[in-house]
């Protein structure tokens, strides 16, 4: 199964470094909006999500410029050149995963490669590379459903 | 890594910009102002507040002014240094009023390129602000009053479909205007009351986004100190819990009137540890650096605040406390204001006071209902100690400084404690040394991370992110900032004996005569005359 970015409920601190270096890498700047993996705290969890590479991704066949095809391992590919910025991607992503440049285009994780740099940036070792199944070890879903008071 | 493929253009600070909002007109307008530009951070903050609050204000009235300073760190990818200043005049102590916040807030004020922001005049009805890079609009906060500063901002996050906002609020408190209610983000509170100077504005919130691009000039130093400053703030970082545990032998008890049993301490440290649920921290913070704590289906970050409650009123049971540090982030009160108002209390009871409440050292449900009721804003002990004190007769028993509530770091550490009697605001956070400290403050990062940086690596990341001002001047702004501070509070009626320490404290370490002497050292090494104020260094 491919594996692709995820992050450790129990260890992410949503310190956010993962954004800023991916803005860096990918784009040259310092701004989480142009990042390509996003940190949010649900509850008490803090999450940085990233592409899935699912097997069947809803997102390639709902694009409507057909600006994305999905590699043989498992990568999203964006043709900057056919993307509107439309963001059905976005809206049909199940984890949340794109992003739309504020030049408007999708940002979907390419893994850097193989050799994510915002894996190796994580100040805490949150961000580890996993599939789908093992998605359930890491997620703490009992953090996101707390709250912190009823006022 | 190839730099050359980006476009790095020259120095790309922030604009410098100032948003002026105006609650009683409702105006908004945006300005630059030439004499700002000299200063950064924190010292933009104190010059501001000086330059626009000359006489005797209310703290509270529509004179004052809430400024809010974005670091010049915030935003990039420097540990710890994601910070906002927020700066009034005291309703606590009727002098400078000054905190530092770190986390979401800074960075996007930072992308949206304020400097800072000024909050002037009263608002006819309770609204928040929303800033949206360049545009700023002043909303209607029916809705969010009486919400927790954590339900606040979850209710703007929802109403604006963002959630990575940048949210300050208030709670309850603020709303009351409880002198020492303070302003929530991120997990962290504020000092200094300013959590009531929002609210005497009718000023719920401040939610903010920015969406600028950050090129610092030399980013490639940036980064490879983030690794550096990381894994020094990784090793030297304690949290609340973990200094509470290793002072245990020394650590207050009831008031600052005695010492609190190594086996008392370990109980509450030990409970509290125990029932950990998670570590969290702030934007661009590396380390985890604030605990949350489970009990009874209630979850609280317990900070120091927390186990002050505790240990100043006798109540070594880790579950009250995060009841208790609870209620106050729910509140919006300050924890460690909180318990030293209610030690107060308590000693005034154990004398026979008739206080109107039912206290007592270790009583616990007592002192959860005490809290209650102080933070609607009725009572004289929401007025703060110094004010209680006063009406009880019982200064001896007041523990404060300038009217600020002593935070128990005070009672173990000479060091805060003399940086807490010489300060302008009535606290200190910060290390041995006061000009580095001055110095982090300046710059906004966070006094935690104190031992981590040094000076040296503070005038550096400065020239990274593009700051044209040398190292000598910077020492000098830090200088003069010091010297604003202390301006400031000379017009509003300062004396030399405010800087000073109750006798609980004082005899904890070299005594009265010894204190004397350094404070007048210190003076000296400002600049300042034997009565601590500028004389001619003008």
């Amino acid at each position: 199964m491919v594996k692709f970015i995820f992050s450790d409920t129990d260890r992410c601190t949503g310190c956010g470094l993962c954004e800023i270096i991916c803005s860096w890498h990918k784009e040259g700047v310092f701004n989480p909006l142009k990042s390509r993996i996003r940190t949010v705290r649900l509850g008490f969890a803090d999450i940085a999500a990233a592409c899935r590479m699912c097997e069947n991704p809803p997102c390639v066949p709902q694009c409507p410029s057909r600006a994305l095809t999905q590699r043989e391992d498992g990568v999203i590919e964006v043709d900057e050149e056919r993307c509107d910025g439309c963001g059905w991607c976005a809206e049909v992503c199940p984890y949340g995963a794109i992003n739309i440049h504020p030049k408007k285009t999708a940002l979907i994780c390419d893994m850097c490669g193989g050799d994510p740099e915002c894996v190796k940036a994580c100040p805490t070792d949150a961000l580890i590379l996993v599939n789908q199944e093992e998605i359930p070890k890491y997620l703490r879903k009992d953090l996101m459903e707390i709250k912190l008071g009823d006022i | 890594m190839n730099l050359s493929k980006y476009s790095i253009r020259g120095t790309i600070m922030r604009d410098g910009m100032t948003l002026v909002v105006d609650l009683r007109s409702g105006s908004i307008h945006t300005k630059k102002d030439e004499g700002e530009r000299e200063y950064i951070g924190g010292g933009l903050g104190a010059y501001m507040l000086n330059k626009r609050i000359k006489g005797d204000v209310d703290a509270m009235g529509p004179e004052n002014v809430l400024v809010i300073t974005s670091g010049p760190f915030a935003g990039m990818p420097i540990p710890a240094a994601s910070g906002i200043g927020i700066f009034s005049k005291s309703p606590l102590t009727g002098y400078f009023g000054e905190d530092y916040l770190f986390g979401a807030f800074g960075n996007q004020m930072s992308r949206a390129g304020y400097a800072s922001i000024i909050i002037k005049g009263v608002s006819e009805r309770p609204v928040y602000l929303y800033i949206d890079d360049g545009v700023c609009t002043i909303k209607r906060a029916d809705e969010l009053l009486g919400l927790s500063p954590w339900k606040t901002e979850e209710k703007i996050r929802e109403a604006m479909n963002d959630r990575s906002l940048g949210v300050i609020s208030i709670g309850q408190a603020g709303e009351n205007k409880v002198r020492y209610a303070t302003i929530y983000g991120d997990f962290q509170y504020s000092g200094c009351g300013l959590g009531a100077v929002m609210g005497s504005k009718r000023l719920k919130a401040i939610a903010i986004k920015g969406s600028n691009d950050l090129r610092p000039k030399d980013p490639t130093t940036i980064l490879e100190m983030y690794k550096m400053l990381s894994k020094k703030m990784e090793e030297s970082f304690v949290d609340d819990l973990d200094w509470a545990y290793d002072a245990r032998d020394k650590l207050p008890a009831n008031n600052f009137k005695g010492v609190s049993s190594d086996s008392d301490v370990k109980k509450l440290i030990g409970g509290l540890k125990e029932r950990e649920l998670k570590k969290v921290s702030f934007q661009h913070c590396p380390v985890a650096c604030k605990t949350l704590c489970q009990s009874d289906g209630i979850i609280s970050p317990i900070t120091i605040g927390g186990i002050s409650i505790g240990l100043l009123n006798g109540i070594y049971d880790p579950d009250t406390v995060i009841k208790a540090e609870h209620l106050c982030y729910t509140l919006g009160l300050d924890p460690r204001s909180v318990a030293v108002v209610a030690a107060f209390a308590n000693e005034l009871k154990e004398r026979e006071d008739d206080i109107g409440f039912d206290m007592g050292f270790g009583k616990k449900e007592e002192l959860l209902k005490f809290i209650e009721v102080i933070s609607k804003g009725k009572s004289i002990f929401s007025e703060g100690i110094k004010a209680a004190a006063k009406k009880f007769g019982a200064e001896d028993s007041a523990m404060h400084s300038k009217g600020a509530e002593l935070s128990i770091d005070t009672f173990t550490d000479e060091n805060i404690a003399f940086g807490t009697a010489i300060s302008h605001s009535g606290s200190y956070q910060g290390g041995e040394d006061y000009d580095t400290s001055n110095l982090l403050k300046m710059m906004m990062v966070y006094p935690k991370a104190y031992e981590a940086y040094s000076k040296e690596d503070l005038y550096r990341l400065y020239a990274a992110v593009g700051g044209e001002t040398d190292r000598e001047r910077l020492g000098e702004m830090k200088d003069k900032i010091n010297d604003i501070k202390r301006e400031f509070n000379i017009r509003q009626g300062w004396k030399m004996d405010d800087d000073t320490l109750p006798q609980r404290i004082m005899k904890n370490f070299s005594g009265e005569e010894a204190f004397l002497q350094k404070r007048l050292d210190y003076y000296r090494s400002m600049g300042w005359d034997e009565e601590g104020s500028k004389g001619e260094r003008e």
